[in-house]
């Protein structure tokens, strides 16, 4: 057995176990626990984008191909970039800082296993994992009051997610008496049984806590309130993305034949999920919290996508994907350069930040107007792709629904920009300091929502060519 | 490889705005050079691209197609026919015009530059587009600087209407995105290239279906009744410039995009919902000049009357037969010069009386009798006196509208008398009648303290009159010889009314 398709998991693990090396050399310092990270993670990305070999293992359970490919190379970017932010401006004591990468590391472990896994109990394994590590890390800053009641709401909510999520997959084995992906579509049928049917549901249900969908959102605005920055961005952005991928080897792969079952529930969750998180997010003090709101509205768009046949609808997700990683970063990085720096999470703080950091306010202003989808950045081009996948089969209602609130979403990020360029600042506030990492991640992934805004080709072409093969046929 | 003719007219201010971007905000004189030369040298390319179009053989001319995103079938194709060509050298003097009209602009110089010019990039790259992605494209890019110019140059309810006028067209644009990509699937091309997708023959269904969603998104950015209601509190509340960019400009791709998509590429549809837009247009032009003849504010009063002149641009469109569209599509340029002009005068007489209220001032030609004759020149332009640009454009569109609605034309023009009415009375107020000081007491009042009047203002300056001026240049070559104007419009309406099967 060739370790060429482990290569990327394993050096996860074992740079894990690194940054645990490293923090104990020098327990009470962040000195070299973090250059390891770094360091590390820019060789696993290396592996990750590089290595790439289409490859079954372990009887088929487990997969190299091009879902997981890309799904590890969002989950590396996703942690070098949330890694890079909190190298300065976690609220925690410095000895808890390898703790804290060691418990990044295992979070994108589990998601690397549960983006390439085919089979229900190793996914399964892959998500806990990663969920008992997010727990740890929300919770994490335990002198602070919100941060404990976000890790203590985040446990309670997940666990019970994950046996809504456990008790369907357990019907769904009933109904089809397989745990392989490929079994479950081929013993499923296309006539659903009650069991199979209720199974599907739960899992939805399940797989919606992850992918922040109404109305299993409601743990969201409070813990990435209460944890710390870095934490919410790596929860909205990767922990998120996740949930999409593990969502389409569910239901596009493996539920696919029963696609009528499930439709319905992704075009009302599609819709609800972009309206009330676009509706909540218009009266929001806090500037985490208006994310919050925002990136569930983002799941309501990825939703669409669900809606359209396999391979269109796939590719369209996977693009988009990407897009929102880059923005949804770039946003709470310029968060956290103002947070960290004046302590303040209130928006209504953000006023004059044009004339006291033009630079901070102009990036910010890029990656909320990405999420808006305003041309030429990533977003745009995402959603029409999106949108567009949605079209090919004939949901007029449903485009217009999803364009529509791209319209109400953009008004609550111009009232960010009116803070920012029509309030005057406050006497006496000076320009902001940003620590050069922070600089540094806001820089690469404004490059990156332009680059792809304006050449999307290139991934187009990958994602596309990925969801042909792993859904081969129209 | 040929030169890319079209790219350079967008890429002159695109490439502005990197310059100025990179200046230090002190540089305002640099700046302010930097926006000139660029918007003059791309007004001097419309020109040259005006008379180098070659008007016999008509169709797409100065194309350039490359392929963009091949998975989706989009394609960077630009090129122009006679009404783009048109609606180009429009933009370039507007814009030109318009930097000189924000010359003294000094709060936050810089960023308005910016804007402005970002603004004039995406109105240039909408009239030259063919493939329907890149016209989405250029105009989301065209309408969203608008937010911030009216939200910190403006007057007034300034935030409101930037909002506001913000909420409603992007809302248009979320109906036109999702009608596009309705016709992208229907014409099952797998390409957004406006050749094939007029080639395609959709469903009569399908047509009638996607004609109002997409003519209503474009629709609300050409202020059609019921969805003007952002024009009035915009325009009243944008800094000078901007009010001549938008009103001039970006109300015509409104109106433009109606013609280029919808019309266009659903003549089924057009012949189904066409006449219901005409009575739409009918409470364009009699409502706008009616709310023209209410309003006190010398900036509400242009804009209603804009809503008024739009309505007859709609009106021009919905005869569908080529002597009323080819009207509409003179009556944009007219419009748009003449409204350019209303809202630089405006300005200009703001900056010297200090106030817009028409009460407030009169007896005004005898203290700056320069701007009090351009004044009364657009004025007339805009009651379609022989001789100005209004009159041939304004005769056209009615001409081609009785051949279709009779009944509906004879109302539409009693809009020309009320416009007369108010055009007359304004001139009237501002001009003539007693002279008032800025506080608005007659002058020679016991009110007027002491000679605020002599001092306060002059006429117009050089660079003013150069603004002016070339507007009127336009406004009296299309008034005194409109031939070149009409036979260029005429190559490429032909086509489109024949498709729409009235001549």
């Amino acid at each position: 057995m060739s370790m060429a398709p482990w290569m990327v998991e394993l050096a996860t693990a074992a740079l894990l176990v690194l940054v645990l090396l490293a923090d104990l050399v020098a327990p009470r310092g962040k000195r070299f626990v973090w250059p390891t990270f770094l360091g590390g993670s820019l060789v696993i990305l290396g592996l990750a984008v590089f290595v790439r070999g289409d490859a079954f293992l372990l009887g088929g359970s487990y997969a190299a191909d091009g879902i997981s490919w890309l799904g590890k190379i969002v989950i590396v970017i996703g942690t070098i970039l949330a890694g890079a932010v909190s190298m300065d401006s976690l609220p925690i004591q410095e000895k808890y800082h390898g703790a804290y990468a060691a418990l990044l590391l295992a979070a994108s472990l589990g998601m690397m296993v549960l983006v390439s896994s085919r089979e229900l109990v190793t996914m399964y394994v892959g998500l806990e994992t990663s969920a008992v590590s997010l727990y740890g890390l929300a919770a994490l800053a335990k002198r602070d009051v919100l941060s404990l009641e976000a890790g203590i709401k985040y446990l309670v909510i997940g666990a019970l997610s994950s046996g809504v999520l456990l008790y369907g997959l357990a019907l769904v084995y009933a109904a089809a008496g397989t745990t392989s992906l490929d079994g479950i579509r081929a013993a499923l049928g296309h006539a659903p049984s009650p069991l199979s049917a209720v199974g599907i549901i739960l899992v939805l249900l399940g797989v919606g806590f992850k992918i922040t969908m109404v109305p299993m959102h409601v743990w969201t605005p409070d813990v990435y309130q209460g944890a710390p920055t870095p934490v919410s961005a790596f929860i909205s952005v990767v922990s998120k993305s996740v949930g999409f991928l593990f969502a389409i080897r569910l239901f596009s792969v493996a539920f696919a034949d029963l696609r009528y079952v499930w439709e319905p529930f992704f075009m009302a969750g599609a819709v609800l999920t972009m309206t009330v998180g676009n509706l909540a997010a218009i009266a929001q003090p806090s500037a985490k919290r208006l994310l919050a709101y925002s990136s569930i509205s983002q799941a309501g768009y990825l939703l669409v996508g669900f809606v359209g046949t396999s391979s269109a609808g796939t590719s369209a997700v996977l693009f988009y994907l990407f897009a929102y990683t880059l923005a949804n970063v770039a946003a709470f990085a310029a968060v956290i350069a103002f947070s960290s720096s004046t302590g303040s999470d209130r928006l209504d703080d953000y006023a004059g930040l044009a004339r006291r950091s033009p630079l901070l306010a102009l990036v910010f202003t890029f990656a909320l107007l990405s999420l808006a989808g305003i041309p030429p950045l990533a977003g745009f081009i995402g959603k029409i792709y999106l949108f567009s996948a949605a079209m090919e089969r004939g949901y007029l209602w449903l485009v217009v629904a999803a364009a529509l609130n791209s319209v109400a979403s953009l008004y609550y990020y111009l009232l960010i920009l009116r803070r920012m360029y029509f309030t005057e600042a406050p006497l006496g506030a000076g320009p902001l300091r940003v620590s050069f990492p922070v600089k540094a991640v806001l820089l690469l992934t404004t490059v990156g929502t332009f680059w792809l805004g304006i050449l999307p080709g290139p991934l187009m072409q990958v994602v596309s060519e990925v969801s042909s093969r792993v859904f081969p046929g129209p | 490889m040929r030169f890319p003719f079209l790219t350079a007219i967008y890429c002159l201010p695109l490439l502005a705005v990197l310059i100025i971007f990179c200046f230090p905000a002190r540089c305002r004189v640099a700046i302010r050079m930097v926006a000139l030369v660029s918007s003059v040298a791309a007004l001097a390319m419309t020109v040259l691209l005006f008379f180098w179009y070659d008007r016999v053989a008509g169709g797409l001319q100065f194309v350039e197609k490359v392929p963009w995103v091949s998975t989706l079938g989009i394609s960077y194709f630009v090129g122009v026919n006679g009404i783009n060509v048109i609606l180009l050298l429009l933009t370039g003097i507007i814009i030109t015009a318009g930097v000189l009209a924000s010359w003294e602009v000094a709060h936050r110089q810089k960023e308005f530059f910016i804007l402005l010019l970002t603004l004039t990039t995406g109105v240039f790259g909408v009239f030259m587009s063919w493939n329907l992605f890149l016209f989405f494209l250029f105009y989301e890019v065209a309408v969203l600087p608008m937010y911030l110019l009216i939200g910190i140059w403006g007057t007034g309810r300034k935030e409101y209407a930037a909002m506001k006028l913000t909420l409603y067209l992007m809302a248009g644009s979320a109906l036109i995105l999702a009608g596009i990509l309705g016709l992208y699937f229907a014409a099952g091309q797998r390409s957004f290239d406006l050749d094939l997708l007029e080639k395609a023959a959709y469903d009569p269904v399908f047509q009638r279906v996607f004609f109002p969603i997409l003519f209503v998104g474009f629709g609300i950015l050409a202020a059609l009744w019921p969805f003007h209601t952002w024009s009035p509190d915009g325009h009243a509340s944008a800094p000078t410039a901007v009010s001549m960019l938008h009103a001039g400009v970006l109300m015509k791709l409104g109106a433009y995009g109606c013609l280029l998509v919808p019309m266009t590429l659903l003549p089924d549809g057009a012949r189904f919902w066409l006449p219901m837009v005409a009575l739409l247009s009918v409470v364009n032009i009699v409502y706008g000049s009616l709310g023209a003849t209410a309003q006190k504010d010398l900036k509400y009063i242009v804009a209603y009357s804009s809503v008024s002149h739009m309505g007859i641009v709609m009106l021009g469109l919905s005869s569908m037969n080529g002597t009323g569209i080819g009207g509409a599509v003179l009556q944009m340029f007219s419009h748009g010069i003449m409204t350019g002009l209303f809202f630089a005068l405006v300005g200009m007489i703001y900056g010297r009386t200090h106030t817009r209220m028409v009460d407030e001032q009169g007896g005004l030609a005898s203290r700056i009798p320069v701007l009090a004759a351009f004044f009364v020149l657009t004025g007339l332009t805009s009651l379609g006196l022989p001789g100005l640009s209004g009159f041939p454009a304004e005769l056209a569109v009615f001409i081609g509208a009785f051949r279709a609605y009779p009944v509906v034309t004879v109302v539409c023009t009693t809009g020309i008398v009320i416009t007369a009415f108010y055009v007359l009375r304004l001139l009237q107020r501002l001009f003539f009648g007693v002279r008032r000081n800025t506080n608005g007491a007659a002058f020679g009042d016991a009110k007027s303290a002491f000679g605020d009047a002599k001092s306060a203002f002059g006429d117009a300056n050089t660079v003013e009159f150069i603004a002016l001026a070339l507007l009127m240049l336009f406004i009296l070559a299309v008034g005194l010889y409109p031939m070149p104007f009409v036979r260029v419009i005429g190559s490429a309406v032909a086509p489109i009314a024949a498709r729409l099967g009235g001549m």
